[in-house]
């Protein structure tokens, strides 16, 4: 039976070229076609705002949908990968880019446009939604990338709750940790995640050999250690990265004036802007100034941004005798010329200080490994950034490959018992999926036409997973469990008997020019 | 015997059990309010054109999806009488308030709610509470007032209503307990130079919340009458020795531009101020004050007033040093909002005293005793706004589920 099909369109006037009556006239149109049970207007940033309404139909138990988007760039990244939200079958959703109908000959075209949608819409209502598959774990362990505080909480809290876990890691941890169930690798870069959802393969090199460790699931825990801090040439005063300004405070030799920064870009416009870690901040502050490590200690920040309980600790710390100084983008402080002071418009004063400095201690970052598996997971690329939006309103980082998690920077701006809620929550998404002891996959699967099978075991050779074996008949059969929908097998068969259900020509050339162009660019 | 109770069904509470249930354990909610649910069941969605992520449907969905799933044992209205722990084994006295509603007979048809003439004194449930029993208020239902009124009871189609319900004891037993017993709003009478409940024109934001909420736009208190100039003060009843919490509650800074929005986007002529002391968001370029230098009418400055005077007509002077000269600058609004903050409930106290736990100096129970097996999450343990509180109650899970071993 023909389902209903729910077409979501992103209603910008900018990207469609389409003046609002023109847009309304199109939607109107669509509604028109008793294949088409709604049409949802979606604003800008489109493909989040579609990804939601996705969700939220699959809440309401409608299961397919076509997105109509008017930017190829963002039509092509919808469709690559698994960027869809999982309850929805990717096989369901289509996306259609009707850009280039929509400006032909320079006006605007409702009605191609129109019959576009209408006959996908009627191809898609016909549609048969993939059965779930269960993929049994070869290897019911996870793995835990990190050397930080984090990666040992996660994986000793995962170990304690009796599950096997492999670390590896960049430094050596065997020290800080030792459970039952809990394997080290130590002094170990990872280089690649290969596998696929359930079995993962990590290959890391440790000490100048390759290594090869399986997994479940993986955990990756991105952390901020500034192991080799940056330091901006362009300070001609002695400057400190605030990280190593605990290990050093001891031995510090006398200063004038000690000025914090919140952010190094304001007065060096070549450093990299970073949010401190306020706690180490405040600490940092507080120790200088009770130790008079010199006769004037400035925090010269935006905003205090000392959440919950940490207002205390910078009471504590300006009756301590630190001062606060606070700048706005309109007013920045400056170095000044000798090198001596800074200069900063007092918002709260309204007057211009002159704070002795001849010492600087700002945070400075360096980056962690986690650019390759941004690239090379498909992770979504905004996850530094959303992983950098921690604090009161933080958006937990989820990647979109199943079976793999994230942990944010550690420490970031809180202290980290305040941290410990993200902590908690990815484990319990991590315990909870290992403890399934299957992964389930949704996807296209190869379907074999006996009738033209010849069996040359082409196929069964082929394939990547296993997937393809001869039956009792001597014609080739593929296992729907262990198929993953690669497509390999339909291409090297010579007597063209294999097919992909669900998974068109159309949507194959369009995820081989996404990554064509991935390519090129 | 059930594994885990978990005192107080806020977000904490509610992330907690869908952890523990999702991961095998059975579980207990007892909360002392009619529907459970904590702050957010107060609190409205402010996303008036788009989704500004204030959470507030994030338990509430969550405690949906556990109630329609059977996940877990609610226990509303129910009090904490005695606590009692021999061997990691927690027994736990309640003392049930009546409802005046049977829960075993009640089949949530809503004929109750519709016949009842008076406002609030049967409560239908709202989206996200435990149960979907309705609660009768003693205080306002006419049948307790002037034993009068039977109306609910003849509309019940199955019985259900029952005046003369009794408060009951029950008891329950567990291998471990979260206590997440939450936060309430801080009351800014304390703020004496703020004027509120000497001012009808001081409201704090909850009440500007609720007046939006019935009656779809704001209304000034006083007359009425839709104010044209309104000003948001940021930090009222936090981060003062005046009357309120000395630490910042870390919520009120998103609450407070969510509001704004929510305002403007319902009324885009009107002239808002937003007066806050430090903005403590952490996106990476500050949205909100971006969103607020591209509205002409809404004006976003640094430096909290020094007090609020009367002013004719109900409007209100509101007196500040300038932050860019020093000099004072008196403004007229016509209503003022202060954004509250949140300190530890009242009842963290008898709860804290009930399993022999400390508190600190600001009211929260700092730390559990895990050896004993009770556990402490959400907003009872340090601010904290509502995601992270639901995730600090999985947290929980996770030291109960890595204590206790999974089954
Ligand atoms: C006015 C206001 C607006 C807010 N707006 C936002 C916002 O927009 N976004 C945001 O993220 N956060 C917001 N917050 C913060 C948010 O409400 C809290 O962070 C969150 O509710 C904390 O969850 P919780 O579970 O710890 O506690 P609560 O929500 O307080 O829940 C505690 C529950 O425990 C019950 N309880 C207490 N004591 C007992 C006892 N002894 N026995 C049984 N049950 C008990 C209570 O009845 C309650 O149901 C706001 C807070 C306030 C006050």
């Amino acid at each position: 039976m023909a389902k209903k099909v729910c077409v979501i369109v992103s209603d910008c006037s900018a990207c469609s070229g389409l003046s609002k009556e023109d847009m309304l006239s199109f939607k109107s149109q669509l509604l028109k076609d008793p294949i088409i049970s709604s049409v949802i207007g979606v604003r800008s940033p489109c493909i989040r705002s579609a990804r939601q309404e996705l969700k939220k139909l699959s809440l309401e138990g409608c299961d397919r949908a076509i997105i109509v988007m008017w930017c190829p760039p963002a039509s092509q990244g919808l469709g690559k990968g698994r960027i869809l939200p999982s309850p929805v079958d990717p096989h369901l959703v289509e996306i259609i880019d009707l850009s280039i109908v929509a400006r032909k000959n320079g006006q605007s075209q409702p009605g191609q446009m129109t019959s576009a949608v209408r006959s996908r819409a009627a191809k898609l209502s016909l549609a048969e939604p993939l059965r779930e598959r269960k993929m049994k774990f070869a290897d019911p362990a996870i793995a835990v990338i990190g050397s930080g505080d984090w990666a040992i909480q996660a994986a000793d809290r995962l170990a304690a709750c009796g599950h096997r876990v492999k670390m590896i890691s960049s430094g050596d941890v065997s020290e800080k940790i030792n459970r039952n169930g809990l394997e080290i690798i130590a002094d170990a870069e990872p280089e690649d995640i290969a596998g696929y959802p359930g079995n993962f393969t990590i290959r890391y090199t440790k000490s100048g050999s390759a290594g090869e460790a399986t997994a479940a699931a993986v955990l990756l825990v991105s952390e901020r250690i500034a192991a080799e801090p940056r330091i901006p040439k362009s300070i001609p005063v002695r400057f400190i990265p605030l990280e190593k300004f605990s290990d050093q405070a001891d031995q510090m030799s006398k200063a004038k004036g000690i000025v914090f920064m919140d952010d190094l870009r304001s007065i060096d416009p070549s450093a990299p802007s970073v949010v401190p870690s306020w706690h180490t901040l405040l600490e940092a502050a507080k120790t200088a100034a009770a130790a008079s490590l010199a006769s004037s200690v400035a925090v010269v920040a935006r905003d205090v941004k000392s959440t919950g309980l940490l207002e205390l600790l910078w009471r504590e710390a300006a009756d301590t005798g630190v001062k606060f100084i606070r700048y706005d983008d309109k007013s920045r402080p400056r170095l000044s010329k000798d090198g001596k002071s800074i200069q900063v418009k007092d918002l709260v004063l309204g007057e211009v200080l002159d704070l002795p400095a001849d010492t600087v201690i700002a945070p400075t970052v360096s980056r962690p490994w986690e650019r390759i598996f941004v690239e090379k997971l498909f992770l979504p690329s905004d996850w530094d950034l959303r992983a950098r939006q921690r604090g009161p309103q933080r958006g937990l980082a989820q990647s979109t490959c199943d079976g793999i998690f994230m942990l944010g920077y550690a420490g970031y701006n809180e202290p980290f018992d305040i941290i410990e809620p993200e902590l908690g929550s990815v484990l319990v998404d991590v315990i909870s999926y290992i403890r399934q002891g299957f992964h389930v996959a949704r996807g296209a699967v190869a379907h074999i036409d006996e009738g033209k099978c010849s069996a040359c075991y082409t196929c069964v050779r082929t394939c990547p997973y296993r997937a393809a074996r001869m039956n009792d008949s001597w014609k080739a059969e593929i296992v729907p469990e262990k198929c993953l929908g690669c497509g390999n097998c339909v291409a090297v068969c010579p007597s063209r008997a294999i097919e992909l259900k669900n998974c068109t020509d159309e949507q194959i050339r369009a995820q081989i020019s996404a990554s064509l162009q991935e390519v090129i660019s | 015997m059930i594994d885990v109770i978990i005192v107080g069904g806020g977000p904490a509470g509610v992330g907690a059990a869908e952890a523990l249930s999702k991961l095998g354990l059975s579980v207990a909610i007892v909360d002392n309010s009619p529907f459970g649910g904590g702050v957010p069941i107060e609190l409205s969605c402010k996303g008036e054109s788009e989704c500004t992520k204030c959470h507030v449907c994030m338990p509430r969905d969550a405690a949906e999806r556990m109630r329609s799933e059977g996940a877990i044992d609610a226990y509303p209205m129910a009090k904490v009488r005695s606590v009692n722990i021999i061997d990691n084994n927690i027994e736990m006295e309640l003392e049930i308030a009546p409802r005046y509603v049977r829960v075993n007979k009640c089949i949530d048809c809503g004929k109750c709610v519709a016949v009842c003439p008076i406002e609030g004194a049967i409560i239908a449930p709202p989206h996200g509470a435990m149960t979907r029993v309705p609660y009768i208020a003693k205080e306002l239902c006419a049948h307790f007032t002037s034993k009068k009124c039977n109306l609910c009871s003849d509309a019940c189609p199955t019985d259900a209503i029952k005046y003369r319900e009794r408060p009951r004891k029950t008891k329950l037993a567990a291998r471990a307990v979260i206590l997440a017993t939450g936060q309430e709003p801080v009351d800014p009478s304390g703020s004496l130079h703020y004027g509120y409940g000497v001012f009808p024109n001081v409201i704090t934001s909850l009440e500007a919340e609720r007046i939006t909420s019935r009656y779809g736009e704001l209304k000034r208190p006083s007359d009425g009458k839709r104010p044209e100039k309104v000003a948001l003060i940021q930090c009222a009843g936090s981060r003062t020795t005046k009357g309120g919490v000395e630490y910042c509650s870390k919520f009120c800074c998103k609450y407070g531009i969510r509001i704004a929005r929510a305002l403007f986007d319902r009324n885009p002529e009107m002239n808002i101020s937003f007066i806050y002391m430090d903005l403590r968001t952490f996106e990476p370029r500050s949205e909100a004050i971006k969103w607020a230098r591209r509205k002409k009418n809404v004006a976003i400055s640094q430096g909290v007033p020094g007090y609020i005077q009367g002013a004719e007509g109900g409007n209100l002077v509101v007196r500040r040093t300038s932050p860019f000269d020093g000099a004072i600058e008196d403004e007229e609004f016509e209503l003022v909002i202060l954004n509250i903050g949140g300190r530890p409930r009242p009842e963290t106290k008898v709860i804290a005293e009930h399993f022999s736990l400390s508190l600190d100096e600001h009211g929260f129970i700092s730390r559990g005793d895990p050896n004993r097996g009770i556990f402490v999450a959400g907003s009872c343990k340090a601010p904290m706004d509502i995601e992270e509180s639901y995730a600090d109650g999985k947290a929980a899970a996770i030291s109960i589920i890595s204590a206790l071993g999974v089954k």
